[in-house]
């Protein structure tokens, strides 16, 4: 019986070449929709047709993807969400994990491997599994700083924001104005995948991006003044680039 | 007719390759790795080259190139299509409008 596939990409080019690969496999893999990624058109398609398999470019920052998934997943809780990313990041394709996608597929892989990880998620319904399909190289080389990892200047506002300060506080203790703390503070939301500072400082600890050294002691001049850079959690800093 | 194509990434490049092969089985198709793009230009001497724009490509490659397509990475997956000198551009090109300009670089190809 044929592997009913939903293809979604925003490039029409790819998207078609795609399908041809797919189609190629001797009726084993049928196209049943094809769309732009995430779109009110391809829910509905996706909703009409429940494929088996939807196959879905997500090269979003976290929010996104979160809404992009839990959309496709709402329209069809029995498909198997396979993602086409140009993002190699430890922590992205973890948080797209535990958001219940069934395959993390670099495009820096080939067609063959898209060809393979269709058939192995179509065997597992359940679900159990997690596909992911990287050159070797890739993988070893996998950053592991946060996705779209922070400035020194958000990591220190992070660290402020997790010691109390306000906006404003924050804005005269490193001679900026509010509104370019604001604007870094939506560039971390952004970033991390969160929408409030608490959530931010929360995962920024949790995640060890910042220690609670960085929050409990104020520099040794008495100042409250932020850190230059994360902690490994033990008040060790950590470099950002 | 000779096209060579360097996009990246791998599984575009493939997808773009397979489309061209199975629309057009008399073209020679050839696929490249970006790095490698400016020694098979010259070795396999393409009518029509598929790149990117972020590919870091000498512009000065192209001038041996009689036709070709840059999908723009820089801008929004646009392409620029050049087919002999005449430089227009595509918003989300499609396997269609390739093989449009595959067809006129073949076309090309013949009159010279």
């Amino acid at each position: 019986m044929a592997i009913r596939v939903h293809l979604a990409d925003d490039h029409t080019l790819f998207r078609e070449g795609l399908e041809s690969i797919l189609y190629s496999r001797g009726g084993s893999v049928v196209v049943v929709g094809r769309s732009s990624t995430g779109g009110e058109d391809a829910l509905a398609l996706i909703e009409e047709n429940k494929p088996d398999v939807v196959i879905t470019q997500i090269d979003a920052d976290l929010n996104t993807a979160r809404v992009v998934l839990s959309r496709i997943r709402s329209s069809s809780p029995d498909s198997r969400i396979v993602v086409l990313t140009m993002l190699d990041n430890i922590r992205y394709l973890k948080a797209l994990s535990k958001m219940g996608i069934d395959a993390y597929i670099h495009k820096s892989s080939s067609s063959e491997d898209l060809l393979a990880t269709i058939d192995a998620v179509s065997r597992e319904p359940a679900g159990e599994n997690v596909v992911v399909s990287m050159p070797r190289g890739l993988l070893e080389r996998m950053g592991e700083e946060p996705v779209g990892a922070l400035s020194e200047r958000e990591t220190e506002i992070v660290v402020l924001a997790a010691r109390g300060l306000t906006n404003y506080q924050i804005a005269k203790e490193l001679n900026l104005s509010e509104a370019t703390v604001k604007r870094h503070l939506a560039n971390v939301y952004q970033k991390i995948g969160v929408s409030s500072r608490s959530e931010a400082v929360r995962m920024a600890l949790m995640e060890q991006w910042i220690g609670i050294r960085d929050i409990t002691h104020a520099d040794l001049d008495g100042s409250s003044g932020g850190s230059s850079g994360g902690s490994d959690g033990s008040g060790n800093q950590i470099r950002r680039s | 007719m000779r096209v060579l194509v360097s996009i990246t990434p791998c599984m575009y490049r493939e997808a773009i390759a397979f489309s061209l092969r199975q629309s057009r089985p008399d073209f020679e198709v050839k696929i490249v790795a970006p790095q490698d793009t400016e020694a098979e230009v010259r070795g396999f001497g393409p009518h029509l080259l598929v790149r990117n724009d972020t590919d870091g490509l000498d512009p000065g490659v192209l001038e041996d190139v009689p036709c070709w397509v840059e999908v723009l990475y820089s801008n929004n997956m646009d392409a620029k299509i050049s087919v002999d000198g005449r430089v227009e551009e595509a918003e989300d090109i499609s396997t269609e409008e390739l093989l449009r300009v595959a067809d006129e670089a073949a076309d090309l190809m013949r009159q010279s």
